[in-house]
């Protein structure tokens, strides 16, 4: 969890960090709707084995888009072009790059980056334990 | 510039990315029996902040992000597959890539686009466009245009698909369009018909994104 050196860093204020763990449902939100956009994989020898196993990564981009933006229209990120746009900078502004929740930040990032646009099943699963682990974090953060 | 002086400036800005951003890159490199770059810096039209887009072949697969250079690695019995041979990748990479180690090989000659790539291009297209409007209201600008211009790229790489045209760079689809469209009005006609109906709002928003005379629009600073 949270390291002793990560707590001596400025952390933001309670409120901005209840509102980011909020914004996360956006995205937490959207993976437990994906299965109903995205497809199952096709080929010989398939078969319907309950859920999707390949997911477009442009609908994650969206929902961290809509992540990025809610920050900004409720004033908890500045809306100008010079501000983060990806869903790891955001956290690195708010603490830093050697932080732990930035760094599982980063954790997301690589694990929804796919394969030509494609990301699969364990990587959107592990995508989702990050993005709650976060929401847990921010969270406990909030409360110290 | 001559090929040779091509080459060699292509090796010379790589060299110099991977120092800079991907050391671990260099295992690629090295293992490598053919190394092409591709996409905008191949063909000269690469802006200050592109990054390198890289294919390496031979050697072990992988692959390497960075905001300064994308490198795949893929296997010779990779590039012998039919799944290789009809990719939107190969047929890309064999019209505009600049072989900078060794030379091309037989798959160079084989590759032709497939109907699969174009039905996956077709799939992904339709499904962004009927997921993206539920979330339109909520993006701010920035992140509309971001997704407008990738709506627009990918109906254009579509249309190429479809007829079985390699997809050029993409600043050649966002700057000279009009050079390889058969109408200025193509992509406009292919985002109304693949948008759903009960979301008009975004797609008139969308649609009045793109420049009406050339069909495409200024891509994101």
């Amino acid at each position: 969890m949270i390291s002793k050196n990560d707590k001596k860093q400025r952390l933001p204020s309670k409120k901005t960090l209840k509102a980011i763990a909020e914004a996360l449902d956006e995205i937490t939100a959207h993976f437990e709707l994906a299965g109903f956009f995205a497809r199952m994989t096709e080929g010989e020898g398939s078969e319907d084995v309950g859920g999707p196993t390949v997911f477009d990564r442009e609908d994650i981009e969206v929902a961290i888009g809509v992540f990025i933006s809610r920050l900004s229209q409720h004033g908890i990120l500045k809306s100008n072009e010079d501000e983060p746009t990806s869903f790891s900078g955001v956290f690195e502004s708010f603490f830093g790059e050697d932080h732990e929740i930035t760094e599982m930040a980063n954790q997301f990032e690589e694990r929804i980056e796919g394969y030509f646009d494609l990301v699969g099943s364990e990587d959107m699963d592990g995508a989702y334990n990050l993005a709650l682990e976060m929401k847990g974090a921010l969270l406990s953060l909030a409360k110290d | 510039m001559d090929m040779a002086k091509t080459q060699e400036l292509l090796t010379q800005i790589l060299s110099q990315r991977i120092k800079s951003s991907a050391p671990r890159a260099q295992y690629w490199l090295s293992g490598a029996s053919e190394v092409i770059v591709f996409g905008s810096m191949s063909v000269g039209l690469n802006r200050p902040d592109s990054d390198i887009d890289v294919l390496c072949i031979g050697g072990d697969e992988g692959k390497v992000k960075t905001n300064e250079l994308d490198l795949i690695a893929v296997s010779v019995e990779a590039t012998r597959s039919r799944a290789w041979l009809q990719s939107e990748l190969a047929s890309h990479v064999a019209e505009y890539g600049t072989w900078i180690k060794g030379s091309p090989t037989s798959w160079r000659s084989e590759v032709g686009i497939g109907p699969t790539v174009a039905m996956e291009k077709r799939r992904r297209v339709s499904a962004f466009m009927t997921a993206i409007p539920k979330s339109w209201l909520k993006l701010e600008e920035r992140f509309r245009v971001k997704f407008s211009t990738k709506l627009r790229r990918e109906t254009q790489r579509l249309i190429l698909l479809e007829r079985s045209v390699p997809i050029p760079p993409t600043r050649i689809l966002d700057c000279s369009w009009f050079t390889i469209s058969k109408s200025p009005t193509e992509v406009h006609e292919r985002l109304r018909a693949l948008a759903p109906n009960s979301f008009s709002a975004f797609t008139d928003d969308l649609l009045a994104r793109l420049d009406p005379h050339t069909g495409t629009g200024s891509p994101p600073a």
